[in-house]
């Protein structure tokens, strides 16, 4: 009897751990009452912000310049380490971690800076070199961001867009487990900004987490599991961008029709839609336009969250 | 070991692909031929013409070639250092696991172990272990060879640009008066010389039977200056 209760005691407790370990496994990045304040200044560039990052997320960092993610993105890749609070990365305090943790880590910043007297293929030998873990071909990620035949050209010779698709593939060569991106489609085309998107969510399908520092509204809406928001250091918002849109924009739908010669465009509200008769005479009579509902985008919740316009 | 023959690889082909940078690369192999034949040469004229003959300068003068040496490998890899300060890979570095301290191992040691290599040619073929042995000669090209981490990390810590690394360098050269000083003057003021860390080097070299006092003298000069110019370049790095 005594032994069974044992065993059950033994089994909850096992129970318990594998819980605990299995939460420990599904951040990736877990941040607690992160305070910075730089060297010289009185008051923190970083006042007690809380958040986590799930493994195979992608998290979007969205905010007006000077808001603190620079700073939030430097504490989170090791670079500042004299900082307030708890910052755990894969289970480790990245303040603690040894330089092999960045076998784990991708970054690849707004402003791509490489040896420019070098190709690209002997800039990415060079970078691969310094980790010592698995690593993506790079034959097959330079043809996959357009760049194989330009593969011998000095980077000098490249364009910011050229630079900015081998700026991202020098972050993912070796596989990291988790990516900052900050910008990655700035100075893209429609079309190469496509193919560096589709790679984004491709990698989070492989199980990388993605921390993605952004100002492109477009691809935060695209890309981003959740978004946060940083305003003078603060995170005051952090949700789903389809939770955002629907919680700040308006219960209404907008419907653009022909009338004789002119368009006529009327809002409804979405409340009882369906039995709204006035509604479904013009979608039975009337030659429809456009139809819209009218939830925020995520340009207007920033504008309102953060009080300043995107440049 | 393969994380840093890559980075040591892609040097050289930075300095293959920069002329100025070559130059100063090679630079040290003409000091060897000057050592060897251009003195013996010049001396030979002024016994002839002069009745003057040069060879009892001869050690002092292949104390300021060799010197030069090591400063010229400092400068190469203190110019690779700046571009790459300046153009952020330091701070790029830095989150690799190479991380910038290994960085900064394989920027100071490449030049210190060619610097090393130079010299102990350079004392082979002009006689030095006539009147210092292996152990003596090889701790004296130890001291010589880290000059060069001290030019590079002085290039690092002071100059904003490449342009300014060259008069910055051409500043560092201002040492080499201290030998010129030291050897040609005579008077108790010229202790003072010896916070010159080329100043033991010579001192050790002219008078051997007290090389270990001047050596040991030089090493912890030279520590004290790599040491200090160190901890002000990571403050400016970052």
């Amino acid at each position: 009897m005594k032994e069974k209760k044992l065993e059950a005691e033994h089994s909850s407790f096992r129970f318990v751990l594998a819980l605990s370990s299995h939460s420990i496994q599904l951040n990736m990045i877990k941040v607690r009452n992160l305070s910075y304040t730089y060297a010289g200044q009185s008051s923190p560039t970083i006042r007690d912000i809380s958040f986590q990052v799930d493994n195979a997320e992608i998290f979007g960092f969205l905010g007006p310049s000077g808001a603190g993610k620079s700073t939030t993105q430097k504490i989170l890749t090791g670079v500042l380490k004299n900082y307030e609070g708890s910052v755990v990365l894969k289970g480790e305090e990245i303040s603690k971690i040894s330089k092999h943790f960045y076998n784990n880590i991708g970054v690849a910043f707004e402003f791509p800076n490489f040896y420019l007297k070098f190709t690209a293929i002997e800039n990415l030998q060079l970078f691969a070199s310094f980790y010592n873990c698995e690593k993506y071909d790079a034959e097959m990620l330079l043809k996959k961001v357009g760049l194989w035949d330009d593969r011998n050209l000095k980077v000098e010779a490249y364009s910011k867009g050229m630079r900015m698709r081998l700026n991202f593939i020098r972050a993912v060569l070796h596989q990291p487990k988790l990516l900052f991106l900050d910008e990655p489609t700035s100075g893209l085309d429609p079309t190469n900004a496509r193919i560096l998107k589709d790679f984004i969510l491709e990698l989070r399908e492989k199980g990388t987490t993605i921390f993605l520092t952004t100002h492109n509204m477009t691809d935060a809406d695209e890309l981003c599991d959740r978004i946060a928001f940083m305003v003078e250091g603060q995170l005051p918002l952090i949700d789903e961008p389809e939770n955002l849109k629907l919680k700040y924009g308006k219960k209404t739908l907008k419907v653009k029709y022909q009338s004789g010669e002119s368009s006529v465009l009327e809002e409804f509200d979405l409340k009882g839609l369906g039995t709204n008769n006035e509604f479904l005479k013009i979608l039975d009579e009337k030659e429809i336009e456009t139809i819209h509902t009218q939830e925020a985008t995520l340009e207007d919740i920033f504008i309102k969250i953060t009080g300043k316009k995107l440049v | 070991m393969a994380n840093y023959s890559q980075l040591i690889k892609s040097d050289f082909r930075n300095i293959g692909r920069d002329p100025m940078l070559m130059m100063a690369s090679i630079a040290p192999v003409l000091l060897i031929l000057v050592a060897l034949f251009v003195f013996t040469l010049v001396s030979g004229l002024t016994e002839k013409h002069l009745n003057f003959p040069l060879a009892q300068y001869f050690t002092f003068g292949y104390i300021f070639l060799i010197i030069i040496a090591p400063m010229l490998l400092g400068m190469v890899y203190g110019f690779i250092l700046l571009d790459e300060r300046d153009g952020g890979m330091i701070g790029y570095i830095s989150i690799t696991p190479l991380g910038k301290s290994g960085y900064l191992m394989v920027r100071m040691l490449v030049p210190i172990i060619f610097s090393f290599l130079f010299c102990m040619m350079f004392f082979l073929l002009t006689g030095f272990h006539d009147f210092l042995n292996f152990l003596q000669l090889g701790i004296l090209a130890l001291i010589i060879a880290t000059e060069a981490p001290m030019m590079l990390l002085f290039l690092g810590a002071f100059a904003g640009n490449k342009v300014e690394g060259i008069a910055i360098s051409k500043g560092f050269g201002i040492l080499l008066m201290t030998l010129v000083l030291d050897y040609f003057f005579r008077g108790d003021w010229r202790i003072l010389l010896s916070i010159s860390p080329l100043w033991w080097i010579e001192r050790g070299v002219m008078n051997p039977q007290y090389i270990y006092p001047y050596l040991f003298g030089g090493a912890i000069v030279h520590f004290i200056f790599i040491f200090l110019l160190y901890k002000k370049f990571i403050r400016r790095v970052g």
